[in-house]
C-alpha cells in the first residue's frame, strides 16, 4: 500500500503541493488528473524518492520512499526518460536487471519485438515514441508491484497507445498499482479503476471522485419540437447534447429528485441509459476543483 | 548492499572505455619522458605530475551523470539509497585512480634507464603515498564537481580549486614580500602546487635520486608537515562531506545556476582577493571589486544580485581595502 500523509512541497516559493493525504491500495489503475503545471510530475517525483519533500513523507508498504529499499517494488517511467549518448536498449536492460534482477528479459524483447524496436540501435536514433515504447518495455519487464508512470501517452500512436494500455491492464491484472498521469482526459477515461485529481496545490480524493461519478446520469429525452439548450437549466446539466428533437443530457444528484424535474419539461418520452465509464469526467472534475472539494 | 555491489559491477564495465583512454593518454605521457633522468629531472617531474592529473581530473567527472535531470528521474527512483549511489561513483573513480597511477608507476620503472632510480623501496613508498594523497585530492575535486548544478559548473570548479592553492600561495607569497615579514622570497616549496602534488614532486625526485635523506629533512620541517595535515583533513572531510553532499542533493535544482556557498560564492571574492594582494592599491582593489561583481552578476545572469551576494562583495571590500591600507600606500583615487 501506497501511503501519502501530509505531503507538501514547493520550488523556491512557490507551493506545488500542500498537506496531501492519500491512501492507494493495491492493484488498481489509478488516473491521477491535472492540467499543466498542476504538480503532476512533482506528486510523482516525489512518490518516486526523485524528490524530497519539504514536510510529510510517502510511505511504501510501510518504508519511507526516500530508502532505496522501499523502491524495489517501484517503477517510475518519467515522461521524458533518460538514456545516455549512444545507449542501446540492451544497455539499458542490463543497467536495470542490476537493480532489478526478476526481470523478465523474455517479456522486454517480446514487446520490443512487437514496437518493431531493434535492441542494438542506440536510443538517440529513435524518435520519442520509439523511445518511450522501450522504457515502457522495460517497465513491463521489471513488473513491479507499483508502476508509476508520467504522461506515458505521449509520442505514442494510436496503436501503441491501444498495446500500451491493454499492458498497463495486464500488469494490474497481476496485482500490480499503477498511477497513471495525463493532462489530457480522453487518454484516461474508460481506462482507469480511479481517479486522483490535483488542483491548484490540493488533492481530490479518488473516493469523492467516485461518488461523484457513481451519482451521474445520462437521459435521452425526446420533444414534440426542438429543443433549447435553456430549456434544461432546471436540471444543472453537465452536459446538454441536442440532436434534431433528441436531447441528451447528463445530470448529477439524485435520481428521485432528476426524474420529477425531467417529466416537467413535458418529453414525449425519456429514458435512463447506462453512463459509460469515464463519461463526464471532465465536467466531474471541473466542478469538483472549483467547488474547492478537497481531500 | 547487494545492488550497491551488482551496479559497482555494472558501472565499472561501462568505464572501461574511459579507463583505457586515461591509460592511453598517461601512455603518451610516459612516452614523452626523456630516458635518462639525470641534466632532465625537471622534465621528467613535470611530466609524471601531468601523469598524475590525468589520473585525478578525468575520475573527477564521475558525477557528471548526475547533472541532468532526466537522468536524475532514472538514477533516484532505482532502489538504492544515493549515499550507495554517491559511494559506487566515487570508488569507481578511485579505482579509476588506483589502475592509472600503478601503470605510470610500473612505466617510468621501464621508461627510465636501467640504475636511474637508486631506491626501489622509497620509490614503492612514495608510489603508494602518492596515491593515497591523489585519493585525497580527488574527494576533494569530488566536492567541487557535486556542489555544481551543471557539469560545466562542476568542471569549472575542479580547475578552480585545483588553482586555488597556487594562487592563495602566490599571494601569500606577494604578501609576505611586501610586508616584510621574511627576507628571502619563500623557497621553491611555496611554488603554490596543493601541497600532496608537491610531496609528490619531491618524492619522486627523491626517489630517483635514491637521497632518502632530503625526503626525511621535508618532512622536519614543521611548516610543511602542518599544511599537510591540513591538506589531509581538508580532503578527508571533503570526501565525507561530498557523500553527505550528494545525499541531500535536491533534483530540482539540477542545470539551474550552482548556488552552492562552495562554488561560485566563495571562488570569485577568494580570487578577488588574491589578485587584491598583488595591488596594493584602492583603485585596483575598487577596480577589482568591480570585476567582482560583473563576475556575480555573470553567474546570476542578472543585474540583480542576491543580499547574500553583496554581503560577500561587502566582504571582499573591506578586506582588500583594510590590506591596502596595511600597506600603508596613499590612496591613488583621492587626489
Amino acid at each position: 500500500m501506497i501511503e501519502v500523509s501530509n505531503l507538501s512541497h514547493s520550488f523556491g516559493e512557490k507551493n506545488v503541493l500542500q498537506g496531501i493525504n492519500l491512501k492507494i491500495r493495491d492493484g488498481e489503475i489509478l488516473g491521477l488528473i491535472g492540467v499543466n503545471g498542476a504538480g503532476k510530475s512533482t506528486f510523482l517525483r516525489l512518490m518516486s524518492g526523485i524528490l524530497t519533500p519539504k514536510s510529510g513523507q510517502v510511505m511504501i508498504d510501510g518504508l519511507n520512499v526516500q530508502l532505496g529499499e522501499a523502491r524495489r517494488n517501484l517503477f517510475f517511467l518519467s515522461d521524458d526518460p533518460f538514456f545516455g549518448t549512444g545507449t542501446t536498449a540492451d544497455e539499458l536492460y542490463e543497467l536495470y536487471e542490476t537493480f532489478y534482477p526478476n526481470i523478465n528479459r523474455g517479456t522486454f524483447d517480446r514487446l520490443m519485438d512487437i514496437a518493431g524496436l531493434q535492441r542494438d540501435s542506440a536510443l538517440s536514433k529513435f524518435s520519442k515514441g520509439m523511445r518511450r515504447q522501450a522504457f515502457t518495455a522495460l517497465a513491463f519487464a521489471v513488473a513491479p508491484k507499483y508502476l508509476l508512470l508520467d504522461e506515458s501517452f505521449d509520442g505514442l500512436d494510436p496503436v501503441a497507445r491501444e498495446r500500451f494500455k491493454k499492458q498497463v491492464r495486464e500488469t494490474a491484472e497481476k496485482g500490480s498499482t499503477i498511477i497513471i498521469s495525463s493532462h489530457a482526459l480522453s487518454e484516461l477515461e474508460g481506462f482507469c479503476d480511479n481517479y486522483l485529481i490535483l488542483s491548484e496545490t490540493q488533492l481530490i480524493s479518488p473516493e469523492k471522485v467516485a461518488d461523484r461519478m457513481r451519482n451521474l446520469y445520462k437521459f435521452q429525452i425526446v420533444f414534440e419540437t426542438v429543443p433549447d439548450a435553456s430549456l434544461f437549466d432546471i436540471l444543472e446539466p453537465q452536459m446538454v447534447h441536442i440532436v434534431a428533437r433528441v436531447a441528451t443530457v447528463l445530470v448529477s444528484g439524485d435520481k428521485d429528485v432528476i426524474v420529477p424535474k425531467i417529466e416537467k419539461l413535458h418529453p414525449l418520452l425519456y429514458d435512463c441509459l447506462p453512463v459509460e465509464a469515464g463519461e463526464g469526467l471532465l465536467n466531474t472534475v471541473t466542478e469538483l476543483a472549483e467547488g474547492g472539494e478537497f481531500a | 548492499m547487494t545492488e550497491a555491489r551488482r551496479y559497482f559491477r555494472y558501472h565499472f564495465q561501462k568505464s572501461v572505455p574511459k579507463l583505457i583512454l586515461e591509460l592511453m593518454m598517461v601512455l603518451v605521457v610516459l612516452l614523452l619522458i626523456p630516458k635518462s633522468y639525470v641534466g632532465e629531472e625537471i622534465i621528467v617531474i613535470e611530466l609524471m605530475l601531468a601523469g598524475i592529473m590525468i589520473a585525478i581530473i578525468m575520475p573527477s567527472l564521475e558525477f557528471s551523470e548526475f547533472h541532468n535531470r532526466r537522468n536524475l528521474d532514472t538514477w533516484f527512483s532505482l532502489p538504492i539509497d544515493r549515499m550507495k549511489l554517491g559511494l559506487v561513483h566515487y570508488l569507481n573513480g578511485a579505482l579509476q585512480i588506483g589502475t592509472v597511477l600503478t601503470f605510470m608507476a610500473v612505466g617510468i620503472l621501464f621508461r627510465l634507464e636501467a640504475n636511474a632510480i637508486k631506491n626501489y623501496g622509497m620509490y614503492a613508498l612514495l608510489c603508494f603515498t602518492v596515491l593515497a594523497m591523489c585519493l585525497l585530492l580527488y574527494g576533494l575535486l569530488c566536492l567541487a564537481f557535486t556542489c555544481a548544478n551543471t557539469s560545466a559548473d562542476g568542471s569549472t570548479f575542479v580547475l578552480a580549486y585545483l588553482i586555488l592553492p597556487l594562487a592563495i600561495n602566490l599571494a601569500v607569497l606577494s604578501a609576505a614580500t611586501h610586508f616584510k615579514w621574511m627576507d628571502e622570497p619563500i623557497d621553491s616549496f611555496a611554488i603554490g602546487m596543493p601541497v600532496c602534488l608537491f610531496t609528490m614532486r619531491t618524492g619522486f625526485a627523491n626517489a630517483i635520486v635514491g637521497d632518502g635523506n632530503a625526503l626525511s629533512e621535508v618532512f622536519h620541517d614543521s611548516w610543511f608537515v602542518s599544511r599537510l595535515v591540513l591538506n589531509i583533513l581538508i580532503c578527508a572531510a571533503a570526501t565525507v562531506m561530498m557523500l553527505f553532499n550528494f545525499r541531500n542533493c535536491h533534483a530540482e535544482k539540477v542545470e539551474d545556476i550552482s548556488d552552492s556557498w562552495f562554488g561560485y560564492r566563495t571562488l570569485l571574492p577568494i580570487y578577488a582577493l588574491c589578485a587584491a594582494f598583488f595591488t596594493y592599491t584602492y583603485a585596483g582593489s575598487v577596480l577589482l571589486g568591480i570585476v567582482l561583481i560583473i563576475c556575480y552578476m555573470g553567474y546570476r545572469r542578472s543585474s540583480k544580485l542576491h543580499k547574500s551576494d553583496w554581503a560577500v562583495i561587502a566582504v571582499y571590500f573591506l578586506v582588500s581595502l583594510l590590506v591596502c591600507g596595511m600597506a600603508g600606500r596613499l590612496p591613488d583615487m583621492i587626489p
